[in-house]
C-alpha cells in the first residue's frame, strides 16, 4: 500500500485547467521530487494534497485513508512554503512547537521534542531568536523543524530553497534528504531545478501543462526520457526526426546510424534526443557519421561546446578540451554513441 | 545658512503647534478668576473647582463610556471587516472599503445631520444607543485603516502553515491571525478612543441633557463663564492625549521589535 497515493486529481481555475488526472502512489518513506516549468501546477498539486485547496475530481488517499474530504488540519500533512511562513510574533522554539501544542502535546514533551527538530536541523543554539533575526537559510531549517517535529504523515515542500544562493542549497539538499531518511518520512520536494531532483530524490516526477509526464528513478528520467517534453527538460540538446530502419539502425536524412535496440516497427518515423556529451566530433568525411560545419564554439572550461550545422539541423556536442579542438567553419562529421540515443515516445 | 532657515522654520512651526497649549496650561494655574497669560500667580484651585462640577464629571463619565463603548462595538468589525477588504475573494471589496472609509472625508457635520435625520424618521430616537452608533461609524475607519495595514503585511501562508500544523480556523485566527493584526488594530482603538472623546460636531447633533459629553459640556460653559476652569480641564484632556500618544509610539517601536 503506498503511503500517499493520488489517484486522477482535476483541478481548475477559472476554466483553466491546472491539474489534469494527475496520477501517484508513493512509498511510505520515500523521498519525490516534482520538476516542471513555471506554472505547471506544482504548487497547486501540493495545496491540492494538503487540503489547501479544493480538487474538482479524483481522490487524495494517505496511509489507506481517504483524505479527499477531510479538512486541512486534520490531515496530518506538513508544508514547508517557498517564504518559509514563520510566525513573526513567534520565537524560533514557538514556532516549532505550535504544532504540537495544536496536537496538545504536554509541556515538557513539547519542549525536548522542539530541541531534537531544532537540532536535527542544526539551530539548537537559536531557540529564543525571533524569526526576523535569522538568515534566510536559518528560517527556511526553522521551517522545516516546524513541519518534521509534528511526525506528519507526508511532507510536502514547495521549493523551499529558492530563493538561497547555491552553496547553501546544496548543504540544505543533504540535510533535507538525510532528515528525511532518519525519520522515514514521506515526502514530496517541489523544484524547477533538475539538478536539485537529481541530486535529493528517490524518484522524479516531471510534470508540464498539468499531467505528470513521467515519474520514474532520477537515473532513469535523466537517461531515459519518456518523450520530449521530458527529454528537453532534463537537457537532451539535440532531438531530431529520424525513421526506424532495423531494429539496430536509424536513418537522419541520409546518414544511417547504429543504435542499441529499437522497439519500433521498422518503416515508422519518431524522434530521437541524444546528450551533447554522447556526441563525437571528427575531422573531414565519415561513414555513418553527418557531416556538417562548426558553426560556433564555447569554452567552457573542461570542455568545448560545438554547434555543428548540418543538413538535417544543428547538432550539439561537448567535446573534452584534452580529447580535440575545431576551428570555425571546419568540416566535420558527427556521429552518436549507439548506446546513448534515445527513442521518444510520441 | 540653509540648514539655519531650515531650522527657523521648524522652530517656528513647533511655536504656532505648541504656544495654544502651553498658554492654556499655564493659564490653568492662574488665581485670578477670568482666564488670563501669563498668570500673575498661580494655585490648583480651578483643577479642585471643576473636578467638583457635575455638569464637567457627569459629561467626563459620559464621554469616557462613550468612547470605550464605541471603540469596543467598532473593534469586531473593524476585524471582520479589514479581513474581509485584504483576505476574502469578495465582489465589490473596494467598493466596501471606500464606504466603509467614507466617514473620513464626508464632513462630520453632515454624518451627524444625517443620522438625526434618519434615526427620527426611523422613530429611533434613544439617546445614547443613536449617540453610540453615530460614534461606532466615526470610530470605524481608523480601526479598518489601521487593521488593514497590518493584515496587508501579515503573510497568508503563515495562516496556511498553522492549518496545516493542526491549527482548526478558529484556532489559526487566535494564534496567527490576532497576534499579527494587533498592532494595527491596537493603534487604532487608541485613536479610533480619542476621535470619539474628542467629537463635537456629530455629538451636537445627538446628544441631550443626560447624555452631554465632555466637549460638549465645555463649550456651553464658555458661552457664559471665561474662568481658568476649562483651561483647567483642557490640560487633564492634553495629558490624557499625551500619555496615550507616548503609548502609541511605544506601539510603533514595538512593531519593530515584532519584524513586521
Ligand atoms: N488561486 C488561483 N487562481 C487562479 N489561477 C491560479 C491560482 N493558483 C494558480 N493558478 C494558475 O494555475 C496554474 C498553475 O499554478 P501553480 O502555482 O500550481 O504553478 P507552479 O508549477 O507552482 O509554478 P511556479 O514554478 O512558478 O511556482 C498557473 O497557470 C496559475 O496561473
Ligand atoms: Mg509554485
Amino acid at each position: 500500500m503506498p503511503a500517499l497515493d493520488i489517484q486522477s486529481v482535476t483541478k481548475s481555475y477559472n476554466k483553466l485547467r491546472v491539474l489534469d488526472r494527475v496520477s501517484a502512489q508513493i512509498d511510505k518513506g520515500e523521498l519525490v521530487t516534482l520538476l516542471g516549468p513555471s506554472g505547471c501546477g506544482k504548487t497547486t498539486l501540493l495545496r491540492s494534497i494538503a487540503g489547501l485547496a479544493d480538487i474538482d475530481e479524483g481522490r487524495i488517499v494517505l496511509e489507506g485513508r481517504d483524505v479527499t474530504k477531510v479538512p486541512i488540519h486534520k490531515r496530518g500533512i506538513a508544508m514547508v512554503f517557498q517564504s518559509h511562513a514563520l510566525f513573526p510574533h513567534m520565537s524560533v522554539a514557538d514556532n516549532v512547537a505550535f504544532g504540537l501544542k495544536m496536537q496538545g502535546v504536554g509541556k515538557a514533551e513539547r519542549e525536548d521534542r522542539v530541541k531534537r527538530a531544532l537540532s536535527l536541523v542544526r539551530l539548537d543554539a537559536y531557540l529564543t531568536r525571533m524569526p526576523h533575526e535569522l538568515s534566510g537559510g536559518q528560517q527556511q531549517r526553522v521551517a522545516i523543524a516546524r513541519a518534521i517535529v509534528t511526525n506528519p504523515t507526508a511532507l510536502l515542500l514547495d521549493e523551499p530553497f529558492g530563493a538561497l544562493d547555491r552553496k547553501l542549497r546544496e548543504t540544505l539538499q543533504v540535510e533535507l534528504r538525510r532528515l528525511t531518511k532518519e525519520l522515514g518520512i514521506t515526502a514530496i520536494f517541489v523544484t524547477h531545478d533538475q539538478e536539485e531532483a537529481v541530486v535529493l530524490s528517490d524518484r522524479v516526477a516531471v510534470m508540464n501543462a498539468g499531467v505528470i509526464q513521467q515519474i520514474a528513478p532520477a537515473v532513469d528520467v535523466y537517461e531515459n526520457p519518456a518523450n520530449e517534453f521530458v527529454a528537453n527538460f532534463m537537457g537532451f540538446q539535440n532531438i531530431f526526426d529520424a525513421k526506424v530502419r532495423s531494429a539496430q539502425e536509424l536513418a537522419i536524412g541520409d546518414t544511417v546510424i547504429a543504435t542499441d535496440k529499437i522497439d519500433v516497427a521498422p518503416g515508422e518515423g519518431i524522434r530521437m534526443a541524444i546528450r551533447a556529451e554522447r556526441v563525437s566530433i571528427t575531422a573531414g568525411h565519415r561513414e555513418g557519421a553527418i557531416p556538417g560545419q562548426v558553426s560556433s564554439s564555447t569554452y567552457l572550461g573542461e570542455q568545448n561546446a560545438y554547434v555543428v550545422d548540418t543538413a538535417d539541423g544543428p547538432v550539439t556536442a561537448r567535446i573534452p578540451t584534452s580529447v580535440a579542438r575545431f576551428s570555425m567553419g571546419e568540416a566535420v562529421s558527427v556521429s552518436f554513441d549507439p548506446a546513448a540515443v534515445r527513442v521518444l515516445a510520441s | 545658512m540653509n540648514r539655519l532657515f531650515f531650522g527657523v522654520v521648524i522652530a517656528l512651526l513647533f511655536t504656532f503647534i505648541l504656544a495654544p497649549t502651553v498658554v492654556i496650561a499655564l493659564s490653568s494655574f492662574g488665581t485670578s478668576e477670568i482666564l488670563e497669560f501669563p498668570p500673575q500667580s498661580f494655585t490648583l484651585r480651578w483643577y479642585a473647582y471643576a473636578l467638583a462640577r457635575p455638569e464637567f464629571t457627569s459629561a467626563a463619565w459620559n464621554s469616557l463610556w462613550l468612547a470605550v463603548s464605541s471603540t469596543a462595538i467598532a473593534t469586531p468589525l473593524a476585524i471582520a471587516a479589514s479581513l474581509a477588504i485584504t483576505r476574502g475573494r469578495l465582489p465589490g471589496r473596494e467598493v466596501l472599503q471606500t464606504i466603509l472609509l467614507a466617514p473620513l472625508v464626508v464632513p462630520s457635520v453632515v454624518i451627524g445631520l444625517a443620522i438625526l435625520l434618519a434615526s427620527s424618521r426611523l422613530g429611533f430616537s434613544s439617546g445614547s444607543t443613536r449617540l453610540i452608533a453615530a460614534h461606532v461609524l466615526i470610530v470605524l475607519p481608523y480601526l479598518v485603516r489601521t487593521t488593514s495595514a497590518s493584515l496587508v503585511r501579515l503573510d497568508p501562508l503563515a495562516e496556511e502553515a498553522a492549518r496545516t500544523l493542526g491549527a482548526n480556523s478558529l484556532r489559526t485566527f487566535l494564534h496567527v491571525t490576532l497576534p499579527g493584526l494587533a498592532p494595527g488594530l491596537l493603534a487604532g482603538m487608541i485613536f479610533g478612543f480619542i476621535i470619539s472623546f474628542d467629537n463635537v460636531s456629530i455629538s451636537l447633533f445627538l446628544a441631550n441633557a443626560r447624555t452631554n459629553t465632555l466637549p460638549l459640556s465645555l463649550m456651553s460653559y464658555v458661552e457664559y463663564n471665561l474662568d481658568p476652569s476649562v483651561a483647567a480641564v483642557s490640560t487633564l484632556l492634553i495629558l490624557m492625549a499625551l500619555v496615550v500618544a507616548i503609548a502609541l509610539e511605544r506601539f510603533a517601536g514595538l512593531r519593530k521589535t515584532l519584524g513586521a
